[in-house]
């Protein structure tokens, strides 16, 4: 039986869905500050801290940036109010979207990136997925590598070939028209190679259970409980 | 992954193994050429490829599975607020199963016309998502009209939905052209191996074998 230090797959994605319904339903700039704060550190705790920053600092920043700038100068005035009315306003709503924006993005992160590559098939089992499911998504994480290799390998013989001029990165950008037919032609076959291996294999996955740590399952759901009792009571 | 003698292998009814290995590439196809267009900021995506090449092959609920399931390893890999998206990547699938069923990606004119239809549905099926979740602002080129039309005293769904109309259409035409450019280069010994007959009306395969 597959032993995992984590929540049960099930009370992880209700935990998820109630943390989405509370950060879309508050307008509370505290209680979203004070939600962020929360998803941050658990975010360290459960190792994907970096992640969660690398979202914060490259996509949710430059978001907020083009929001406050929309609705704090350009529109001042959040929606549904008269052009110029209310720049605080505007700015506060901006704000709004913002952390939204990061809160969504950071419990997203904390229910999925926690799982180990090891737990996913006991994962998806236990929440119901079939089998076909857990196919899926293992070939997806193996095809990775083997398509950046396949590229490289166009790519390589493409400048041994002279078809490439020098080797610089402009050059390498100018490779990519010539790489996407042979990369799907590729995909393919190797679409039906595995297939073709797979079934006269007789392969499949071990279908194991997935103990949980329910001590962590509880905590799951009492913070996820109480930041809905807080936001119900804040509005 | 084990090997069983008393299990059967992996085949699904609703997808033969085959089209599961498919899905995978078109998922990673997606994620990668996504990733690729997002580096150069520029106003065009090109992350449903794979959901089209897919579609045509497999029909369009492997397509459409296709595109959900790179929205969600994408957001796993590099943007949270992908999957709110997948929306749109079913709607790509389902409108371009449709149209291929009509024959209308039998040549580049038509692919043309479908492009720019698949670009207004696509316009209108991700505007709420950006209005609710983005507050009608990604920080991508077309914030810029939408920023434009807010100004003008337009509303905030209006605008998303007038700038998706404007911007979409040169992304999804440009994404379609390339899918369709890509499987006419396939050889057609693959291409018969998936026996899908959309592929032989919209003369992507030789008729005698579609």
């Amino acid at each position: 039986m597959a032993e995992t230090r984590y929540a049960h797959p099930w009370i992880r994605f209700l935990a998820c869905l109630a943390g989405v319904t509370v950060t879309f339903v508050t307008h509370s700039l505290p209680l979203l500050l004070a939600g962020i704060g929360g998803v941050a550190v658990m975010s360290v705790i459960g190792g994907v801290g970096q992640p969660f920053l690398r979202f914060s600092v490259y996509i949710v920043a430059p978001v907020a940036a083009a929001l406050w700038v929309v609705w704090a100068l350009i529109v001042g005035a959040p929606p549904g109010m008269p052009i110029g009315a209310a720049p605080d306003a505007g700015r506060d709503y901006a704000l709004v979207v913002a952390l939204r924006l990061m809160m969504v993005g950071g419990l997203l992160q904390m229910a999925l990136l926690t799982i180990g590559a090891d737990d996913l098939p006991a994962t998806m089992y236990a929440v119901g997925l079939r089998e076909s499911a857990v196919v899926l998504a293992m070939a997806t994480f193996a095809v990775f590598p083997e398509l950046k290799m396949r590229a490289d390998q166009i790519v390589t013989a493409r400048y041994a070939r002279g078809l490439a001029g020098r080797r610089r990165w402009i050059s390498g950008i100018q490779q990519l028209p010539y790489i996407f037919r042979p990369l799907l032609v590729w995909m393919l076959r190797s679409a039906i190679q595995r297939a073709e291996a797979w079934q006269q294999r007789g392969l499949s996955f071990r279908r194991s259970a997935l103990r949980c740590s329910w001590p962590r399952s509880a905590a799951l759901v009492v913070l996820s409980t109480g930041w809905a009792a807080l936001a119900w009571t804040v509005q | 992954m084990s090997t069983t003698q008393d299990s059967p292998a992996a085949e699904d009814k609703a997808f033969p193994i085959q089209t599961l290995f498919l899905m995978a590439a078109g998922i990673v196809f997606n994620i990668v050429l996504g990733t690729v267009m997002h580096t150069f900021k520029a106003p065009i995506y090109f992350d449903a490829v794979g959901t089209i090449v897919v579609t045509l092959l497999c029909g369009w609920r492997a397509g459409a599975l296709t595109g959900v399931g790179s929205f969600l390893v994408g957001g796993l890999l590099t943007n949270p607020v992908l999957p709110w998206f997948s929306a749109t990547q079913c709607a790509i699938a389902l409108y371009v199963w449709l149209v291929a069923r009509q024959g209308w990606l039998v040549s580049y004119p038509k692919v043309l016309m479908s492009g720019i239809g698949l670009g207004l549905v696509a316009g209108i099926v991700s505007a709420p998502v950006i209005v609710y979740l983005f507050g009608g602002i990604t920080g991508s080129g077309a914030s810029l009209i939408v920023a434009f039309m807010l100004a003008s005293g337009k509303s905030v769904i209006n605008s998303v939905v007038l700038s998706g109309l404007a911007a979409e259409p040169l992304d999804k035409t440009l994404q379609l052209l390339l899918a369709i450019w890509l499987l006419k280069g396939v050889p057609q010994t693959i291409l018969q191996k998936f026996n899908n007959p959309l592929l032989a009306k919209n003369r992507l395969v030789s008729a005698d074998h579609g």
